[in-house]
Order: structure tokens, then sequence, then C-alpha cells
């Protein structure tokens, strides 16, 4: 019984790893995407707009 | 003069909508071969002679350990490539290949320990491959750091390329360190004609290593599109930095 | 173009200079001066375009180099070394002629009574007279000058044609300046940049200096040999002069010795031997890690690093000068901790194997640390990050060198010492072969 419980936390430890770093990098782009829409936008407003966006 | 200042991204839209396809199928590929590989490993295979059950952790040892081996043998050819050719792209391929192959060297060496406590009895033991892997471990890690403390751009992809490059000494060195010294893990046995596996539990293996192989290609693209994504935020908040001391 | 950063510093920039010619970038802070007159030196390599001087490519082709004179924003000077050691030193690395030229040189800024003081006491403006007789000595035919003017005083202002007049009559010099009464001053054309662009085109011909000089040959660049020799020779004197590494490295590793000591004493009994194997390799490692981290990152935040690269001469070797400076400097800490070990534990270390496997792991472990030192020279916290480089490609070092110790004191038994030596060979070897090939690759960003 023990060594199931082994063969339990050696498998849960590659699915967690795997699909934790896969969501992780996920979140990571598309926050990373959402920022770049936002200074895309700042770039392509007009200065005014810029201006009263940017700090 | 400003409009000119064009960097080398805003990517053509074609190829955005190329990219949800292929992603989609890659998703597809991966839930597919995962679910291959958990049934080849847990129902296909038979139980071992001596370890029973435990031994089903071999097949997700071996691939990680596998991976890693490919994740950092991608490492060198993405440095040689850059410091050839002077292209970015070959560049975010090896930072993300590294960071991969950190990973599956990390899920390697946690599953060699859980196994190790299972059959030997402690969770380390200082055993010739264990050492190299570890020692490898801490190449590669040294390796993100290195990068992480470089702040200009071309310096950072410069050297991180000449360590990807002197890391991948490392790769032959755990290989066949089970020849070098004496060792507790088994000499290659499915490279070795007659080599002890029986032909379902190598066939689980090869499943199990394609399987890993589909979760690196799918990681590697996202690691990839992250590196992309965050080499034009650098670049808009320069520009945006530029236009903003202009306008004062 | 050039790209620095996230940005492009340089875009369509083109420029050709006949011999004697002389051109002036007049520009704004942060126009791309430095930026451009990097690129045309070979310190920083262009995304897209070339710069070719007499037909080579510059960041390459070290031949290509023979014959430049380049001063950026720091002269590359070394401070324990007086005026007339930094001018000699800089005529072997350019094989540009001997005393004499360096004496006309001195004499022409201005400096020759002060030439045999070390340039720490010098001011900055007696720095950047000798930075310029340091551009001008190999009697270079392409010169380029960062802001020549730049912590000059007035009188230095006043003297610059006639110094280049003197020492590089018929040169094609290009400098950057942001005031343009000393680019008339000597009589340069004068091109505006701005915003990395050239707002002048260049090639327009009111040449003040007629293009008929005859081209003059370049320099013979030194042989490779000669080139490491004077740069082992400069680090061995500077070290002389300022004993910055070798007495705090001893002192290092006499003290690891004792505290390892203290710590191991309630297992020193049978264990003895071992604990003093386990305390040499640990310590001689330590040390060498300490001063490897400064092998490249002192020349590095000098300035002087520049004054190399830009000499004609393979960056190989700079690496392979480095890394004998440490290898000697590791050797000669190891002996000693052979003589301290033996000492404070009365273990007989000091045999004919044991000094032998010091020599050689020496040499592997600074074929290691002088690649890795190079790759750490713009890092934050550069320090932090040297140990956790070079330590793990280092451990098959230590291995080897515990085992032949060990066998060396009869603790394991002596048959395997063949091997260890093998190994220790193989790593320095393959190790040498990587950074001579690599470190020109990371010596120019």
């Amino acid at each position: 019984m023990n060594e199931l419980l082994y063969l339990f936390i050696g498998f849960s430890a590659v699915w967690l790893g795997i699909f934790g770093y896969l969501v992780y990098v996920t979140g990571r782009v598309r926050s990373v995407r959402d920022e770049l829409h936002d200074l895309r936008g700042q770039l392509d407003a007009p200065q005014a707009g810029r201006e009263a966006s940017s700090h | 003069m400003r409009q000119a200042q064009t960097t080398e991204l805003p990517r053509p839209r074609r190829l955005a909508a190329l990219r949800e396809p292929a992603n989609a199928a890659l998703y597809a590929a991966l839930l597919l071969s995962m679910g291959l590989a958990l049934f080849m490993a847990f129902i296909f295979a038979p139980a071992e002679r001596v370890q029973a059950e435990v031994y089903r952790l071999l097949f997700v040892h071996v691939p990680s350990a596998w991976l890693a081996f490919a994740a950092f043998g991608v490492v060198a050819i993405g440095s040689v490539m850059f410091l050839i050719r002077g292209k970015s792209r070959w560049d975010r391929l090896a930072h993300a290949s590294a960071e991969i192959g950190v990973l599956f060297t990390t899920l390697c060496l946690v599953t060699g320990s859980v196994w190790g406590r299972s059959v030997w009895g402690v969770w380390w033991q200082w055993d010739p491959r264990l050492t190299t892997t570890l020692i490898m471990w801490f190449i590669y890690v040294s390796y993100l750091a290195l990068r992480a403390y470089i702040d200009d751009p071309n310096a950072r992809q410069r050297m991180a390329s000449v360590l990807g490059i002197v890391g991948v000494v490392s790769v032959p060195i755990v290989w066949f360190s089970v020849e070098w010294w004496r060792s507790l893990h088994p000499t290659p046995s499915v490279t070795n004609p007659g080599g002890g596996m029986p032909p379902e539990m190598l066939s689980a293996l090869l499943v199990s290593v394609a399987a890993f192989t589909v979760f690196y290609v799918v990681l590697l693209r996202q690691r990839m599109q992250l590196e992309l994504a965050v080499a034009e935020l650098g670049s808009l908040r320069e520009r945006l930095h530029e236009r903003n001391e202009e306008s004062l | 173009m050039v790209r620095l950063g996230q940005r492009n510093v340089l875009r369509g920039v083109s420029l050709a200079l006949a011999p004697g010619g002389r051109l002036a970038v007049v520009g704004p802070n942060g126009a791309g001066k430095t930026t451009l007159l990097r690129a045309l030196a070979g310190l920083i390599r262009p995304r897209r375009g070339r710069v070719s001087l007499r037909g080579g490519r510059v960041p390459d082709d070290p031949a290509a180099r023979a014959g430049l004179g380049f001063l950026g924003h720091r002269p590359p000077l070394y401070p324990h070394l007086s005026a007339r050691e930094n001018l000699a030193f800089a005529a072997r690395l350019h094989g540009a002629a001997g005393p004499p030229r360096i004496d006309a040189a001195l004499e022409t800024v201005g400096l020759a009574a002060d030439a045999n003081r070390l340039v720490r006491d010098y001011s900055r403006g007696m720095q950047q007279r000798l930075g310029l007789a340091l551009a001008l000595l190999p009697e270079p035919d392409v010169v380029l000058l960062d802001e020549p003017d730049a912590s000059l005083d007035a009188a230095g202002v006043n003297d610059l044609p006639m110094m280049l007049d003197a020492l590089a009559p018929r040169a094609a010099v290009l400098f950057s300046t942001h005031d343009e009464r000393v680019a008339q001053a000597l009589d340069a054309r004068i091109v505006r940049i701005e915003a990395g662009r050239l707002t002048e085109d260049p090639r327009e011909p009111p040449a003040p200096h007629p293009p008929t000089i005859p081209r003059q040959p370049p320099p013979s660049p030194p042989s490779f040999a000669r080139a490491v020799a004077a740069m082992i020779a400069k680090d061995a004197r500077v070290e002389w002069r300022a004993r910055e590494q070798v007495p705090t490295l001893l002192m290092f590793t006499l003290l690891a010795a004792v505290v390892f000591d203290m710590a191991f004493i309630a297992a020193l009994g049978s264990e003895v031997a071992a604990v003093a194997v386990g305390v040499l390799w640990i310590s001689v490692l330590l040390a060498a890690t300490l001063a490897g981290t400064r092998l490249f990152t002192t020349e590095f935040e000098r300035g002087t690093l520049d004054g190399l690269l830009v000499a004609p001469v393979d960056p190989s070797g700079i690496y392979l000068a480095k890394f004998t400076l440490l290898a000697i400097e590791t050797a000669f800490v190891g002996v000693a901790q052979l003589v301290f070990l033996g000492l404070l534990l009365n273990v007989s270390l000091f045999q004919a194997s044991t000094i032998g496997a010091v020599l050689l792991a020496a040499a592997a472990i600074s074929a290691i640390l002088a690649l890795q030192s190079s790759l750490v020279v713009n890092a934050r916290a550069r320090e932090m990050l040297m140990p956790l480089l070079a330590i793990p490609p280092a451990v098959p070092v230590l291995l080897a060198g515990v085992g032949i110790t060990l066998g060396a004191l009869e603790v394991t038994p002596a048959g395997q010492q063949g091997a260890w030596f093998g190994l220790l060979a193989v790593v320095a070897v393959v190790f040498l072969a990587l950074g001579t090939v690599l470190y020109p690759q990371a010596a120019r960003a």
C-alpha cells in the first residue's frame, strides 16, 4: 500500500509541475498582452489624450 | 522622424489567425497523448517482478529526463544560431527551452527521489547519475540567473548564448555517468537490443516519451510567445518614453 | 542600424572618409554620437550594415583594427601604471614603434615632466591628454575621438589641432563634440546627428585637407603570442603595484583553513586526513572564485577593456592572458594551502602528486572561471552571481583533486590517481578550448 502512495506522489508532482507551469505562462502571456494593448492605445492616442492617460 | 521608428514587431494579423487552429490541434494532441500515456502506464503495462507497482514511476521519470536532455540540446542549438545569425528569435528559443529543461530536470529529480525513497529507503543517494543530474540542474539554473541579472538586452543575449553552449557539455556527462562509474542506475536498456525490458513496458515508455514531447512543444510555443510579448512591451515602453520626453 | 537596448540608436548612417580628412559629428546629448563611434571602433555590433576599415570588417577582423586610434569617454588607463608604462603597454598591443615614439607622444601632449608618475595621481584633464597620446601612439591612419575636448582646459582644447598634426598628420580623423567651435578649430567638415540620423550628406566634398595625401601603410599588428605576453606582464605589474589579489587571497585561504579545521575539530581523530583534503580543495575553489570574479570586471569598470578590444589582437588572447594570470595565482595559493594545512593538521600534504594535482587543478578551475567571469561584466550583483556560475562546472575538478589527495595520503588505495589526473586534464583542455572559441563572441555585445 505504501508504495502506491509513493507512486501517487510521483505522478501528481509531475502533472502539477507541468500544468502549473503551463497555467503560469499562459496567464503571463495574457497579462503582458493586455498591457501591450493599453500601451498601443496610448501611443495611437492624440497628444492631449496621451498626456491625460500617462503618468 | 518619429513615424519611421517602427520596431521589428507588430506581426501581421494573418499569422495570428493561423495560430489559433494550430493551438487547438496541439491542445487536442496534448490531452489525447496524456490519456493514452496514463492508460499505457497504469493498465497496459504489467506489474514488475521485483518492484510490483512503484516501478510505474519509470513512465514519468525517464521521459522527463530525456526531454530535459532534448531541451538543453535545443538551448545549445538556439545559442549557436543566435551567435551566427544574430536574430533574437534564436535567443528566445534558447531561453524558453532552458526554462522548460530546468522544469523537466526538477521533475526528474523529484520523481527519482520519491522512487528512491520507496526502493532504496532514502530520499537521496550520492550516486553518479543523481550527482551529475543535480550539477546539470545547477548549471541551467545559473543560466537563467545570468539572464535575469543582465539588463542590457544585447549583452544578455550574447552572454547567455555562450553559457548555453558551455552548459550542454553536462548532458553527455549525465548520460554516460552510469557507464563511467558504478551506479545504482541501470545502463541504457532501451537502446540496448535484448536489454531486459518486456515489450509492453517498452511500448508504454515510448508512448510516455511521445506524450512528454507534445508537452514540451506546447510549453515551448507558449513560453516563446511570452518572450516575444515581453520584448514588444519593452520596445513600446521605450517609444512611449521617448515621445513623452519629446513632448516636454 | 545599431540597436541598444530596446531602441534603435542609429539608423541609416553612412559615412566614408578619405586619408587626411577630418569630420566632426555634432549633436546634442543622447543623439547617438557615442554609439556611432563605438560601432566604428568595433566595440558594438551593428544589427545591420557593416563597418569596414581598409576593406576588413571591423568587429571580427583584428587586422582591420591595425592602425585604428580610439578614445572613448574614459581613457583606457591603468591607475597603477605610470604614463610611460601605460603607453608602453599600448605600443606592445598595437605593434607600434618603441621609446622614441612614446617620448614624442608624451612631449606633444605636454606630459613629459610627469611621465613617470602613476596615473592614479593624474587630474582628469591630464588623463584626457594621456588618453589622446594613447589613441595617437600607433601612428593610426584612422582616428576616432569621442568628445576629445571633454575635461580638457582651454589650453588643452587649443592644443588639440597641434597634437593631431604632430602625431597623426595623415590620418582620417572622425570625432564627436557638442561644441561647433572645436570642429572649426580643427578645420573639420561638420555633420549633424540627431535622434540617430545624420542630417547632412557627409559625402559632399569640401575637404579642407586635400585627399591627395598618400595613404600610409598601417603598422603591422604584433604576433598573437607577443600580445598575450604583453597583457600577462601588464597584469603582473599591476598586481605587484596594487597588491589587490594575492595577499588577500592568501589570508582568505589561511582563514578558510582555520575555520574549517575548527568546524571539523570534533571529527579530528582518525579522519584528520580526510578533513584536511576536503578543506584544501574547498578553500582553493573558493579563493579562485573570489579572484576570478575580478578578472574581467576590473578592466570593465576602469574602461580599460575597451582599450584591449580596440587593439589589433584576436580577443581570445585576452581570455588566454586572464586565464594564465588566474592559474598562476590559484596555483600559488593552492601550494601555500598545502603548507598551511600540513602544519595546522600535521598531515604530510606536501608531496609531488598533490603539488601536481594543485597545479593542474589550478589550470582547470581558471579555464572555467576566466570564461564565466567574462560573462558577468555587465551583470548586476556579479559578485553574488559568480559562485553560482562557476562552482557547478568546477565540481569535477574538486572531485578529482580530492581523489588524488586522498590517494596520496593513503586514505584510499592509490591506484586511481591516473584517471583523476586524466579528468583534470580533460576539464582544463575542454574549457580552454571553449573559452578561446567563445570569449570573442562574448567580448562585444
